[in-house]
């Protein structure tokens, strides 16, 4: 994978460590970012340093599609199509919690603003559940069953609602109201 | 902004909005960038020809896109 500025339109960097193609990149800060392979690995880079990486994150069995950082920047959630989702501290190599509930691919990630923890995921056609998660327990607090694939999902900053994208079977994009958990 | 070639797979994420107002667009081996303010088009990116942009993300609030390639 490679960094460019996009106002200058140079290349900055080329990032080695990857072996097959990087499908997810998520920025923490403006000089660290994590990328996601189909090598199954996950990498965390510092482009403040010379070294390719400052940490190897392992823990999916298939290719990484899905990653998004916490609010707070400590923790990072990962998706793969081994259908699961980890959730990682920053610094930490091995995943906090390995939750294997969805059924299918999990490339749909979002970390609630209003709630510290809250944290939703969405699988694939074989699974077209929407899931919620307390990170800091790694507790399942909700499913829903939305009967679509789920594609991506995100939050709105001002009021308490989730958008929700989806691909097979009924391509719909959704607009939930969060419930109080 | 055409996106002609824009690559179907449920996998990758080709879309991302900067912070300087520019959307990133990876298609096929090449990143455009398209101006929201006066709707121009540049192309940033040309990887080889056997090579495909597989990812764009921007930093949160610098100039830097970040591009995953086919690969890696």
């Amino acid at each position: 994978m490679q960094l460019w500025d996009c106002i200058k339109h140079r290349k900055i960097l080329t990032c080695k460590g990857h072996t097959a193609r990087v499908g997810a990149i998520a920025w923490n800060s403006n000089h660290l970012f994590a990328s996601g392979s189909r090598d199954k690995s996950i990498l965390i880079r510092d482009i403040r340093t010379p070294s390719d990486y400052v940490n190897k994150m392992v823990g999916h069995k298939q290719e990484v599609c899905g990653l998004k950082w916490s609010f707070d920047q400590q923790q990072l959630a990962s998706g793969g199509n081994d259908n699961r989702l980890n959730i990682w501290s920053l610094h930490s190599s091995s995943p906090t919690f390995s939750l294997l509930k969805h059924a299918a691919a999990v490339k749909a990630l979002a970390w609630s603003p209003h709630q510290h923890g809250l944290l939703v995921s969405g699988g694939g056609t074989a699974d077209r559940t929407i899931r919620f998660w307390n990170s800091v327990t790694g507790e399942e607090t909700k499913c829903l069953n939305v009967g679509s694939q789920v594609c991506n999902l995100m939050f709105a900053k001002t009021v308490n609602e989730l958008v929700s994208t989806h691909g097979y079977s009924l391509n719909e994009i959704n607009i939930w109201k969060m419930p109080k958990m | 902004m055409d996106a002609p070639a824009l690559y179907d797979d449920f996998y990758l994420n080709l879309v991302d909005w900067s912070a300087s107002n520019l959307l990133a667009v990876g298609l096929s081996n090449s990143v455009y960038l398209w101006n929201a303010g006066n709707s121009k088009v540049v192309r940033l990116v040309e990887l080889s020809a056997n090579d495909l942009v597989t990812s764009t993300s921007s930093s949160p609030t610098s100039n830097v896109l970040g591009v995953g390639t086919h690969m890696g």
